[in-house]
């Protein structure tokens, strides 16, 4: 609730737009004993110059102005994310139904007829800035929440990481034989332990990534950079998971592939994201195809295709595949699916580029995941 | 040849056992300091030819501690591997700044830290003695 002592500390801030002034005198005159901030505007410019300096918490809005008239004005408000919660009330003499529409359907809230009954007036204005108010509170409320909630998660990250040091310490420790010789089978289980360590720890560092990148705190720090070692190195790190699941990669890279401009890192991590997706949906004996090139349709961008033989994607998911937790329903490969979350950062970390992510898919015969980089055009 | 001494600074005991039963496999002699305050005292009396130092510390972090051996004519020169659960980004960048040789993230995989470990040595890489 809105007491009066609220009002007195931090009286609410009104904009009253009308183009003539006897008209805005008599609404100061009406508001002015309420203790609110009064603010005027003469005409529809003035009003957005006004509201985008400093968004005030309510707008009381003439319709018949020259130039931008009152519909306009709303409109204009009500489309821009930074002042779309600011109510409006129109104020008008036009009392028929489809203007009173016209002013709806440009966003405003409430309606005042002139002339203005003093009553009503502070009524209404009232009412409208408790909402607001109200809404406020909500929305800040929400903004520590998800603050609160960023914090958390990275907090936990790190913290899972510490446990799994030791049980990764301990496990290669017991695997290399420096607690006495294991046998056939000792040596399996640990195999098992330790490539759940690794998924677990690849978890942890997705989870650690995605938090970053809804704070806005994933930092691309763009040099120019060469794709064929980014794919080399790629391709080596995945090399242990490929030969297990009896696929090869195969690198073709264009004679004349130019650098391009980007992160050596976040690179890596995009091939690496989409070179594990390709794999966990190959078939044995087949072959993962990663194409480098100019990109024909925008000639200062490179593009890579990583291309597999697999499932394909059916066509109505498609369109869901680069979102958030993101799953494969039925993934018959394994049971274990991981967080949904590797194509997520994959097309973060390439818009963060300025790059563009795609994927073309016939089912059961595979896909292809695109993604641009900007060329290098320095010298 | 006298085997090589190395100071771990590390926080949790069970990281600290793991770090001594592969270190001593691989024939270094092994002394451990748990918290930030502790750590140059020790490295004074044993006299370390490498340290292994974490970050997140108890009485002075890593960097910390980074900065009081810098400040002491022996330690100054003895070389420093971070091993933290802290993300590379911005702390490998700020360790090596700092003076360290290299930086790892937990969990680390034994081969390449034991690799730099006798990169920064001078030893021979992979030919470290093995249990029998």
């Amino acid at each position: 609730m809105t007491t009066i002592a609220d009002i007195e500390a931090n009286p609410p801030r009104i904009l009253i737009v009308d183009d003539e002034r006897h008209n805005r005198q008599l609404l100061e005159i009406m508001l002015t004993p309420e203790g609110f901030a009064l603010l005027t505007a003469s005409s529809g410019e003035e009003a957005l110059a006004m509201v985008a300096a400093q968004p005030p918490d309510l707008i009381l809005l003439d319709i018949m102005m020259p130039g931008m008239d009152g519909y306009f004005v709303a409109n204009q408000i009500k489309s821009s994310e930074a002042t779309r919660d600011i109510p409006v009330i129109m104020v008008t003499a036009l009392n028929d139904r489809a203007s009173r529409l016209q002013g709806l359907e440009a966003g405003a809230e409430d309606f005042l007829s002139k002339p203005v009954d003093r009553a009503e007036l502070i009524n209404r204005v009232r009412n409208m800035a408790r909402l607001k108010s109200r809404g406020d509170r909500r929305y800040s409320a929400l903004a520590e929440q998800s603050a609160f909630k960023d914090e958390f998660l990275s907090h936990v990250s790190h913290e899972l990481r510490s446990p799994l040091t030791a049980i990764r310490q301990f496990t290669s420790i017991l695997l290399d034989g420096l607690a006495g010789e294991l046998t056939h089978e000792q040596r399996q289980y640990q195999q098992i332990v330790l490539k759940n360590i690794d998924q677990l720890q690849a978890m942890i560092d997705d989870l650690l990534e995605v938090t970053r990148l809804d704070t806005g705190r994933l930092i691309v720090e763009s040099e120019p950079a060469s794709l064929v070692e980014a794919v080399t190195d790629a391709a080596a790190t995945m090399r242990g998971c490929s030969e297990a699941a009896g696929v090869t990669i195969e690198a073709e890279l264009a004679a004349d592939l130019p650098l391009v401009l980007a992160d050596r890192i976040r690179i890596r991590q995009i091939l690496i994201i989409l070179l594990d997706n390709a794999i966990k949906f190959s078939p044995r004996g087949t072959v993962v195809t990663v194409r480098g090139r100019r990109f024909e349709r925008d000639p200062g961008f490179v593009v890579v295709d990583v291309i597999d033989r697999g499932c394909g994607i059916s066509p109505d998911v498609i369109e869901r595949i680069f979102e958030r937790l993101y799953q494969v329903e039925g993934d018959a490969r394994s049971s274990r699916k991981g967080l949904g979350l590797g194509l997520y950062i994959c097309k973060a970390l390439v818009t963060q580029h300025k790059g563009d992510i795609w994927v073309e898919s016939l089912p059961q015969a595979g896909s292809t995941f695109s993604f641009t980089l900007p060329m290098w055009s320095g010298g | 040849m006298s085997k090589k001494k190395i100071l771990v600074v590390e926080d949790d005991a069970d990281v600290r056992l793991g770090y001594h039963v592969l270190l001593r496999a691989h024939d270094y002699d092994t002394f451990f300091a748990a918290d930030g305050s502790s750590a140059v005292g020790e490295a004074r009396k044993h006299q370390p030819d490498l340290i292994i130092l974490d970050l997140g510390l108890p009485a002075g972090d890593g960097f910390i501690v980074m900065e009081r051996f810098k400040a002491n004519t022996y330690l100054a020169i003895v070389p420093v591997i971070v091993v933290s659960a802290r993300d590379i980004r911005g702390n490998r960048e700020r360790a090596l700044s700092a003076g360290a040789k290299a930086f790892f993230q937990k969990p680390w995989r034994d081969e390449e830290l034991l690799a730099s470990i006798a990169h920064t040595l001078g030893q021979p890489v992979g030919t470290a003695p093995r249990p029998a």
